[in-house]
């Protein structure tokens, strides 16, 4: 019996070859974007899930006060606490302040200092060392298989020498373990140096962990705790006020509360918006994938319904029609499992590139997502056309020779919603673009164009014997080591290619402090911070609408004196700058001198924030540097051969400004593409169901047509006729969608402080694309029909 | 073999109502070959389905081989069809994706006859329809009369006590048409009992009996062989 269900339905597959076609290819397209984005989506869902006990797992947080953001606390003793069953501190080490020195190369890593209590804590697992006692050893250095595959290649890795330099600190370490970062690990990092007991970087960005015992209570923790910090009003003042507080490791990628503590921690953030949307896109495809393949069954239901009868003549079963059906299907599904895993394998270099995470699934897994969603399609899809295949009796099937698709409005429905769904994702991918577009093309307030930035100085390595010399010696070798970036700005300002130069931060590049006016019931709040020099002004065109900027020779770096922007006028209600004192929480009272008229620093998702210049000068700081006409890459040459210079072996980088605000939309790029990519591949998708219908309509209809030409329509007449009805459809589904659409994307715009309009020709433009795709794939059956000659269409009978 | 009473069809559709059948009384004894003739239209094929199990009566009862089958469900009435009745229709109706071999095999396959017993089966009958030399070929490359013979093959391969025959040489021309009837004829000769519908007075001659329909009622009988009443 088996034998024959396979043979019939490969005979099946053979004679209706558009419908297999179409059907093989909607499943492989829908279940390979789902798999993709499911294989991704799942990455994100499950981020650190791999840590045992990821929920007992804490992260110590505080605020200095109930309006600044959350940071991390001063001083946390875990053992104190009986519920605490092991605890892990780390330090975190500047992005870029860290050199690890190999064979002559230098990198610049992310990593950070660890307890011997690391591997305790986290689940991180090591493919090569002992997790118990790599740590205890004070020369170790722990590193990922990613960076390990950078430094060493394929060799092994283990025992081999390398030079760490950070700021304070500098030795020599020995390879003793490799650590692995599975791809749903929020928490990334090339290296870890064994916790030592000398000062190795600030305290400030030291980040304790601890796993709680069971039973935990997290609230009441939170209370015992809260206060902890305020404790010690001697050492720290500014602390009095301050809330300390647990966060899960659960919980860290999607928190947007953390965001500033992100920034100076090795974790990534997640966003669950994102996701929403890849939910929603992964649904859309799915639903047009079960509606085409619904659709496509349909219609072989039609194709087919002869020969069912002719079987249930000869004594089949419903249960024989049925096993011959799921043979089918099954066999659909087998083949496409396998198509797609190859697919899947090929594409899967691309898409991790794209979403910026190294997935790697093993092939059973691909495997069984595939056959789940093949599977879900397939049943799903073939619903309705087996309740039709039960509806109509044999013998009407076997008298008559024509198929009975007229009775069969389901198929409508289908093509309606899948068109529908289409334009859904047509239209929004269009706004999505336009949105980036507008992002892109908005003129920030401040001058980007042509600005390079550049990293030429990296302060040496902190001398321990420092601590034994004189004041005599120390002003001596402040003096000597003054000398270098003094040099580099003689030489900057001896390259007739550069037109303009100023050092500092990029507008980009703010830090989060904390602020409020002196006078007045204000409280501390953290606002965002930009370390500027007089230059800034005239390179980035800062428009200053009262006071003045820094300037040289009047102002001194580090003075009291702040340059503000007009949100941060607004937002504390300043009417005389003159006579206004802001506090900051660290460095004391400060003089505003300025007001800026405000640009966007950061993404254009929110309007201009507060933002506080102050003057600092910092020999590590970048240089930006605006080139004079066609001098750019002459420029960009003798800056290189200074760098060289100063700092023999190490990678030139830089970058243009205009870039880094390129990249600042990176996430909303990604997001375009997706709904680009993915629009086109259910337009495609719901072309083939229509195609196919298009196809079996008009054979159905290939004798009324043959009349009506005998009776004088032209082909013209004909062609409106067929298409007339195909049209129907996707105006409906245009109608439908349209509402919808607009709805949901006024929904998603409300993210943006600057939106695009919803225009009524992006609507306009997807239905008339999508009109004329649609009248493309059907014109190709029904000019065939219609061209034919009737005297044949007629003789057929 | 075959006995109805009172047999009555009524088709529906939303506003017309069509009486196919009115209150018929048709008995066929074991052996017999019987015609059904009438006016398109008169309710032959309507009865022939029944009689074949493929349709159920509205009205009256229809007892096969003894057993009352009229109100059974489908699949009931496709257990009683199994291996005992044979379908030939106009349109020969075999499966076009099915080589001439496959398509005699089916019944066969539904009656769970092991491969090797349904190999020399389908040869044996396809040699006696003259089609040994075709078993590898689709219909499609056959002309009409030889995939009429198919559809016999098939109708007759599980050895069924019944053939019904709806205008078996409809679709064809005279030569293969006589060929078609010569060879019911020795089906019957055999034992095999027929219920042909037809239009044509010459197939019918090869009947023992001609059943008249008008307007779903017989309106005559003539029998041809006493002997056999």
């Amino acid at each position: 019996m088996l034998k024959h269900y396979t043979k019939f339905a490969f005979r099946n597959f053979r004679s209706n070859k558009v419908i297999f076609a179409g059907s093989l290819t909607t499943l492989c397209l829908g279940a390979l974007c789902i798999s993709l984005l499911f294989s991704y989506v799942h990455n994100e869902l499950t981020m650190d899930d791999f840590h045992k006990g990821e929920k007992d797992i804490y992260m110590m947080t505080m605020k200095r006060s109930p309006k600044a953001e959350w940071g991390l606390p001063y001083k946390f003793t875990p053992e104190d606490f009986p519920e605490i069953e092991g605890s892990v501190n780390l330090i975190f080490f500047k992005k870029d302040g860290t050199k690890i020195k190999f064979n002559q190369d230098i990198y610049t890593p992310i990593g950070m200092v660890a307890d011997s209590t690391f591997f305790d804590v986290f689940g991180f697992e090591l493919s090569q060392g002992n997790p118990k006692s790599v740590l205890y050893d004070s020369d170790a250095i722990i590193l990922s298989e990613t960076f390990s595959k950078k430094l060493f290649g394929n060799k092994n890795p283990i025992g081999q020498h390398l030079d760490f330099e950070v700021r304070m600190y500098q030795g020599v370490h020995t390879v003793r373990g490799i650590v692995k970062i599975p791809s749903n690990s929020s928490f990334k990092f090339d290296y870890i140096i064994p916790y030592v007991k000398h000062p190795l970087g600030y305290g400030r960005r030291q980040v304790s962990f601890f796993k709680a015992t069971k039973g935990f209570d997290k609230n009441k923790f939170e209370e015992k705790i809260k206060y902890s910090n305020n404790n010690v009003p001697n050492v720290y003042p500014q602390l009095t006020e301050s809330i300390t507080s647990l966060v899960s490791l659960d919980d860290i990628y999607f928190s947007s509360e953390l965001n500033s503590l992100k920034t100076y921690t090795q974790f990534s953030s997640g966003n669950k918006k994102n996701i929403d949307i890849l939910l929603v896109i992964m649904l859309v495809i799915l639903l047009v994938s079960i509606l085409n393949y619904s659709n496509l069954q349909i219609i072989n239901t039609n194709a087919v319904l002869k020969n069912i009868a002719i079987s249930k003549v000869n004594g089949a079963l419903r249960h024989h029609i049925i096993g011959q059906k799921i043979i089918e299907t099954i066999i659909i599904i087998i083949l496409s499992t396998l198509l797609i895993t190859l697919g899947y394998n090929f594409l899967l270099p691309w898409f991790n590139d794209f979403v910026r995470v190294f997935l790697a699934p093993p092939i059973w897994k691909i495997f069984l997502i595939n056959a789940i969603i093949l599977s879900s399609i397939t049943i799903i899809g073939l619903i309705y056309p087996m309740l039709i295949i039960n509806r109509f009796s044999t013998i009407n099937n076997l008298k008559k020779t024509n198929s009975i698709s007229q009775k069969l409005k389901g198929k409508q429905v289908t093509v309606v919603l899948q068109y529908a769904m289409a334009f859904l994702l047509l239209i929004s991918s269009i706004i999505v673009n336009n949105q980036l577009k507008l992002m892109l093309d908005k003129d920030l307030g401040f001058n980007d164009d042509g600005i390079l930035k550049v990293k030429l100085y990296y302060e040496p390595p902190f001398n321990t014997e420092s601590r034994n010399w004189t004041r005599e010696r120390r002003l001596e070798e402040r003096e000597k080591a003054m000398q270098i970036p003094k040099y580099i700005n003689n030489q900057l300002a001896s390259f007739s290619s550069i037109k303009q130069l100023s050092q500092g931060r990029s507008p980009l590049d703010v830090f989060p402090i904390d602020w409020k006016p002196k006078a007045g019931d204000f409280e501390f709040e953290t606002l965002n911070s930009l370390v500027v020099t007089p230059n800034h002004q005239n390179l980035f065109n800062f428009n200053l609408i009262e006071g003045r900027f820094f300037e040289e020779g009047v102002d001194k770096q580090r003075g009291k004196k702040i340059v503000i922007n007009e949100a941060a006028k607004k937002h504390w209600g300043i009417e005389d700058i003159e006579n206004t004192i802001i506090g900051n929480r660290n460095w004391g009272d400060y003089e505003i001198i300025g007001v800026v008229e405000d640009f966007n620093y950061e993404h254009l998702s929110a309007k201009p924030q507060p933002l506080m210049m102050v003057y600092f000068e910092d020999f590590e700081a970048e240089y930006f540097m605006k080139f004079h006409k066609n001098k750019t890459q002459e420029g960009i040459q003798h800056v290189e051969a200074l760098f060289k210079e100063l700092n023999p072996n190490q990678v030139f980088k830089y970058s243009f400004l205009s870039d880094e605000i390129t990249a600042l939309y990176q996430k909303e790029k990604r997001l375009s593409t997706i709904y680009i990519v993915f629009t086109i591949i259910a337009l495609l998708i719901s072309a083939i169901g229509l195609f196919t219908i298009a196809l079996y309509d008009t054979q159905r209809r290939i004798k009324e047509i043959g009349v009506r030409k005998v009776n004088g329509a032209s082909i013209n007449e004909i062609m409106l006729m067929l298409n007339k009805d195909f049209i129907k459809w996707v105006v409906i589904a245009f109608i439908i969608a349209c509402p919808i659409a607009y709805y949901a994307m006024s929904k998603w715009l409300e993210n943006f402080a600057y939106k695009t309009t919803l225009s009524w020709w992006v609507f306009a433009l997807a239905g008339m694309f999508t009109l004329v795709i649609a009248l493309l794939t059907v014109s190709w059956q029904t000019y065939n029909a219609a061209t034919r000659n009737p005297v044949e269409s007629l003789r057929d009978e | 073999m075959i006995k109805t009473e009172r047999l009555t069809k009524i088709f529906r559709t939303e506003d017309i109502e069509t009486k196919a059948l009115n209150s018929v009384n048709l008995h066929v004894k074991e052996g017999e070959f019987v015609a059904i003739m009438g006016p398109s239209g008169c309710g032959k094929s309507t009865l022939l389905n029944i009689i074949g199990m493929l349709d159920n009566p509205t009205e009256g009862a229809y007892a096969f081989n003894g057993k009352e089958v009229g109100s059974l469900k489908e699949s009931k009435r496709t257990q009683e069809r199994k291996g005992n009745v044979g379908f030939v229709f106009q349109s020969f109706n075999l499966i076009d994706e099915l080589t001439v071999y496959e398509n005699v095999e089916l019944p066969l396959i539904y009656l769970k006859i092991k491969a090797s017993e349904r190999k020399r089966m389908i040869k044996e009958v396809l040699e006696r329809m003259k089609m040994g030399h075709r078993i590898k070929h689709f219909p499609q490359q056959l002309s009409g009369g030889q995939q009429q013979r198919v559809a016999i093959a098939r109708a007759v391969v599980a050895n069924p006590k019944l053939i019904l025959a709806d205008e078996p040489t409809g679709n064809l021309d005279s030569k293969n048409g006589r060929e078609v009837m010569n060879l019911l004829t020795k089906l019957n000769q055999e034992g095999a009992t027929i219920v042909m519908v037809t239009h044509s007075d010459r197939d019918a001659n090869y009947s023992h009996r001609i059943i008249n329909l008008f307007d779903g009622k017989i309106v005559t009988e003539t029998r041809k062989d006493p002997a056999l009443v």
